[in-house]
């Protein structure tokens, strides 16, 4: 199995603070690979070495099959970066902000204009071609991000946090394109704290936190290893709580209470049949904000 | 357009309200070396105006080029190395500044009159005037996270330059001490480099000698300036 990136022990330190401690990663040819974790988890960080601009402060990492330390140039050459931030020029048009973009990979200018046509249609941004970066919704920002990702017809493609801050709308539109580009082949490393968007694009993940990995595996399956197939979501009146010796485990959050069962209505009966009225309740799958809940106590998004 | 406008008009402005006024206090034209006041002082802001416009393009347009906006960072992600930006700012700068010294010399020899050939080699003097200046600027700046001390910068260091280093006033009518600090800056040579080119006077090894010293300051500010860029763009 070919592998797009490969990571052994990587570790990023700014000064005495670790970033990321100590991470292995295989990442194969063709999947959509998931880096979920919470904000200051280290995915940035992780990013930007094997975009190969920020240096590791120690471990191996392979990218494209070349070394990320020695081939900087060749390997940046067949990548497309999405980053946190898009960065666009604001001043330049949609177009210009691709056909820029074209140049720094060495294409010609008429090669770059033909380019720059497909992945604005790619992008569904073809009717704003000659407009200001400026005057463009956050959504569409993104997609033309996306869009200038592209423009070398890159085999890896690095999205960080690709949907953060934008509404469902836009969101799906966007998953839309990212499902089309892994329909094509290409292979995607993207990080988010959003586990549905983990659980829509991922076929694998990695779980982040403190700049560790604490879980791996495909979504169901870690859905599987580490929770409950339901969770019931509760909220009880003002005072009242669960405890005692019971046949599911319970969570206590601020504001709600998760029973983790396999058979959500079951534990639902149980916890009525002891007296307990909720005061709402929701008995829904297990996700990965459970698994992230099961292993850190915490919340990924707050 | 706008290059073009504040590449001339800000340096023939000030000429005419700074020059021509100091002229008229120089009370020994012969100290100047040239025919009149105009034709020393019309090189020497040439060439000094690139040298400040230098300074500046190094200080905060530097730092939103480097920290704030997206442009730099975008391009470290291509096959471009943080390197490359860097000899990339330099090579645009020097080219902006020539081109609008071109538009300042067209004006310069309407007052003048045309002076050879070799006058036209005077505004890419003033382009490297200009990196040579901001060249080691930029190795500071590119180091700083932040603008507090550019002010200080500015006003202790690149003004002075601009008004001290023979733009207005000879340097060797200045006490010795002071004409040689002028001396070991960029600022002097490109302004008597510009102003032999412009008086027909400009003999082949005194002129390298200035090109010499222009380069080593381009090339020295290079150097150190790799640090500030590779922390800015690739920590
Ligand atoms: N250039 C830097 N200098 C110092 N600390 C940094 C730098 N970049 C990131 N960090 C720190 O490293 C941690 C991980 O950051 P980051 O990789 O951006 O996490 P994430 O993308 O998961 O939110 C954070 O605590 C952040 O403050
Ligand atoms: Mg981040």
């Amino acid at each position: 199995m070919e592998l797009a990136v490969e990571a052994r022990a990587l570790s990023k330190r700014f000064g005495d603070f670790v970033a990321v401690d100590g991470i292995d990663l295989e990442i194969r040819s063709g999947e959509t690979f998931a880096l979920l974790g919470p904000n200051g988890a280290g995915k940035t960080s992780t990013m930007r070495m094997v975009s190969t601009v920020s240096p590791p402060t120690s471990g191996s990492l392979n990218v494209l099959g070349m070394d990320a330390s020695g081939y900087g140039r060749q390997i940046r050459s067949q990548l497309g970066v999405v980053p946190q931030e898009d960065q666009l020029d604001s001043e330049l048009s949609v177009r210009e902000n691709l056909m820029i973009h074209a140049r720094y990979f060495g294409q010609s200018w008429s090669d770059a204009g033909r380019r720059a046509e497909d992945l604005l249609e790619f992008a569904q941004l073809t009717d704003r071609s000659k407009a200001r970066v400026e005057t463009l919704s956050g959504g569409m920002k993104r997609r033309l991000t996306i869009a200038r990702a592209l423009v070398n017809e890159p085999q890896l493609v690095l999205l960080d946090e690709p949907t953060t801050g934008l509404d469902p709308q836009a969101r799906q539109l966007l998953w839309d394109r990212l499902y089309e580009l892994k329909e094509r082949g290409v292979t995607q490393l993207l990080t988010t704290h959003y586990m549905d968007e983990a659980e829509q694009l991922a076929d694998r993940l990695v779980v982040m936190d403190g700049g560790k990995i604490i879980a791996s595996g495909s979504p169901t399956s870690l859905i599987e290893e580490s929770t409950s197939a339901e969770v019931v979501e509760l909220r009880l009146p003002e005072g009242v709580t669960i405890d005692g010796d019971l046949p599911f485990q319970v969570e206590t959050l601020r504001n709600k209470v998760l029973l983790y069962a396999d058979d959500g209505r079951a534990a639902l009966s149980h916890i009525q049949e002891l007296g307990i009225e909720p005061t709402g309740s929701l008995i829904r799958r297990s996700t990965l904000e459970d698994v992230f809940l099961a292993l850190t106590g915490r919340q990924l998004v707050d | 357009m706008s290059i073009v406008l504040s590449g001339f008009l800000n340096p023939v402005f000030t000429m005419l309200t700074l020059g021509w006024g100091v002229g008229s206090l120089v009370d020994d034209p012969a100290a100047l070396g040239t025919e009149d006041y105009v034709h020393f002082v019309g090189p020497g802001v040439l060439a000094g105006s690139a040298m400040l416009q230098g300074g500046f393009y190094s200080l905060w347009q530097a730092l939103g080029a480097l920290r704030w906006e997206g442009m730099y960072k975008n391009a470290v992600r291509t096959p471009a190395s943080y390197i490359d930006v860097l000899t990339g700012r330099l090579v645009w700068g020097f080219l902006r500044l020539t081109f609008s010294s071109f538009a300042f010399l067209v004006v310069l020899l309407l007052v003048i009159g045309w002076s050879g050939w070799a006058a036209l080699l005077a505004p890419f003097v003033a382009g490297l005037t200009g990196m040579a200046t901001a060249s080691p600027i930029l190795a500071y700046s590119s180091a700083q996270e932040n603008d507090k001390a550019f002010p200080i910068i500015s006003r202790l260091i690149v003004t002075p330059l601009f008004v001290f280093s023979g733009t207005f006033t000879p340097v060797d009518s200045m006490p010795d001490f002071i004409a040689g600090i002028v001396k070991a800056f960029p600022g002097y040579h490109g302004i008597e480099l510009a102003r032999d080119l412009l008086n027909e006077r400009a003999a082949l090894g005194p002129s390298l000698g200035h090109l010499a010293v222009l380069l080593v300051w381009i090339v020295g500010g290079w150097i150190l300036a790799r640090a500030g860029f590779r922390k800015a763009l690739t920590s």
